[in-house]
């Protein structure tokens, strides 16, 4: 008999590992050399998804200090070209390598024939890409033998085609395909200021108990739309839509994103300590009530 | 009212549509702007075309800016201008289509051997820095080997050595030009702006290889280590090896305003040349017959 849903556990059972950082090059040397207590390190994959050399020996020195968990951004589950079986087999070297609990990419598209964006093309909201992503899925966690969590991506265009709204897509995915989400709170609060929707009913719909990972980041607001550029703080708006998250769910591993204009690493780790913060607060207070 | 296009369709459609070279608002096509306002809905701030164009932007500022990083010899040779139209040019005769943009530039060289847009009397020095420019991206991550078992190198025969394949790193990159584009570059990584008319119009022999702090390093080669390795390189024994090297520093000798070069050479050289490859890690193991 198959669990529902409501019967499932928190994280889909996996662990909380607290506030992490991502793992760029800027900061390579200072974490090296200060060992900072930062809970753990996101890779992105592709970058180390080589043949040898320096990116190798630095995923092992970070590996030797910290836990490091997988984010990729070139899986494109949701294409309408065949898996790439050559990337998948690299793929599952470097999380048996790692030892990642868990492995994120985009629910998106990144590739047509004879070309690849690399780019976080959205997908229409219809049944039919939710039953093509749903299948990839399903396939990638048995091939990898890991769960996957697919992170929805901030978006600037919407279809005509689309049925469902953003966080049914999501949900409807997560369900059909067993697989995590990583819930990406920036991008909630882009996608709703670029789509003109609300934020709070995204985050209330979604199947709570398999949001998995949390991203935070910040972003360029370009008046008629936002961009999400990974350059800037994480804004007040999207804290507290985190704290909303955060007093639904439950302490989930959260994660700041850094990518573009990268600042000092004590800035970017005062970021995560500010989102440990809000978990040590909302853990308080329904402690409390 | 359009057929639904299927998941496949649409995304062959925007494909298509954000890999376009001209800005979707300034193409007057109509029948192209029907069918973007018939998948794309748009909102109150953005029409469909404005939305599209968002990504269709993206896509080539992405490459664009990847392919400047990749090639930095070659766009700074080429001013900010020329560099941009060359990667269009680039981009949209060789789309990206590996999963990873550490493969984008891998085309460019052979690319740039064919490209007739070059400035009158740029052409050979922009594909040398293409070549040289993309070495330092092959040989950053290439697969290594470990270096040579130098136990094993004491416990070879003297009688072997002519016979014997000597091994290389698989990474090592070796080139030839026509201009000394290494210090051109060299120039541009350490910060400098330096001209193109700076650029000495002097062959040079050159290795790329990863250091043991596993970074890029160049070194520049006399013309007969140059032919040395490189006959090594395609498998000869070392001594029809040295031969080729004895032959290119005669060669090199018989050019008008050539530095006068030692025919024996090789031979006095051979033993200082192994142990410099050996510690720079380049000799991965020497095969001698039964």
């Amino acid at each position: 008999m198959t669990k529902t849903d409501t019967q499932r556990p928190a994280r889909l059972g996996l662990p909380d590992l607290g506030c992490g950082i991502g793992f760029r090059i800027p900061h390579y040397a200072h974490v090296f050399d200060t060992k900072p207590a930062v809970d753990f390190l996101e890779i992105i994959s592709e970058n180390f998804m080589v043949d040898g050399g320096l990116p190798l020996k630095n995923l092992d020195r970070a590996l030797a200090d910290w836990r490091v968990v997988q984010h990729g951004v070139s899986l494109g589950i949701g294409a309408s070209t065949p898996l790439d079986w050559d990337y998948l087999r690299r793929l599952k070297a470097l999380t048996r390598h790692t030892g990642t609990p868990w492995l994120t990419d985009h629910l998106c598209w990144t590739r047509v024939p004879g070309a690849d964006l690399h780019d976080l093309m959205p997908l229409p909201y219809t049944e039919e890409a939710v039953h093509h992503v749903a299948e990839r899925v399903r396939i990638v966690q048995d091939f990898l033998e890991l769960r996957v969590g697919l992170e929805n991506t901030s978006s600037y265009l919407t279809y005509r085609a689309s049925t469902l709204s953003e966080w049914e897509f999501v949900s409807a995915i997560a369900t059909e395909g067993d697989c995590g989400i990583l819930l990406d709170v920036n991008n909630v609060y882009v996608s709703a200021y670029n789509h003109g929707f609300d934020a709070y009913t995204y985050l209330e719909a979604l199947p709570h108990e398999r949001i998995v990972q949390i991203h935070l980041a910040g972003h360029t607001n370009k008046g008629a739309y936002i961009l999400d550029t990974h350059s800037d703080f994480v804004v007040d708006r999207v804290w507290e839509l985190y704290r909303h998250v955060i007093s639904r769910v439950g302490d989930v591993t959260t994660l700041v994103e850094w990518d573009a204009d990268i600042p000092e690493f004590d800035t970017l780790w005062g970021e995560a300590k500010k989102a440990a913060a809000i978990r040590d607060a909302v853990r308080a207070e329904s402690h409390g009530a | 009212m359009a057929p639904r296009l299927t998941l496949a369709e649409t995304q062959a459609f925007l494909g298509d549509l954000v890999r376009r070279a001209d800005s979707l608002g300034s193409n007057c096509d109509t029948d192209l702007h029907a069918c973007v306002f018939a998948v794309v809905a748009g909102n109150e701030r953005l029409t469909p075309l404005e939305q599209a164009e968002i990504y269709r932007e993206q896509f080539w500022l992405r490459h664009r800016d990847s392919l400047e990083e990749d090639f930095p010899a070659l766009a700074q040779f080429l001013g900010a201008d020329a560099f941009q139209s060359f990667a269009r040019a680039y981009l949209a005769a060789v789309p990206p289509s590996s999963w990873t943009l550490r493969d984008l530039g891998l085309a460019l060289p052979q690319f740039a051997d064919g490209h007739d847009g070059f400035a009158e009397g740029s052409a050979t020095i922009a594909r040398e820095l293409a070549r040289f420019d993309l070495g330092f991206i092959t040989v950053f991550d290439a697969a290594a080997a470990p270096p040579v078992d130098a136990a094993k190198v004491a416990a070879i025969a003297e009688e072997a050595w002519a016979g014997a394949r000597i091994v290389l790193q698989p990474g090592l990159a070796l080139f030839t030009f026509k201009h000394a584009i290494h210090e051109f570059r060299s120039a541009v990584r350490q910060g400098e702006d330096p001209q193109p008319k700076s650029i000495d119009a002097r062959p040079v022999r050159l290795a790329l290889y990863r250091g043991t702090d596993l970074r890029v390093h160049q070194a520049e080669l006399t013309v007969a280590e140059h032919a040395l390795l490189v006959a090594l390189r395609e498998g000869a024994p070392l001594s029809a090896a040295c031969e080729r090297a004895l032959l290119a520093a005669d060669n090199e000798n018989r050019m008008p305003g050539a530095d006068s070069l030692d025919p024996g050479e090789v031979e006095a050289k051979l033993g200082g040349w192994f142990a410099a490859w050996a510690a720079r890690g380049w000799v991965t193991d020497v095969v001698t017959s039964p």
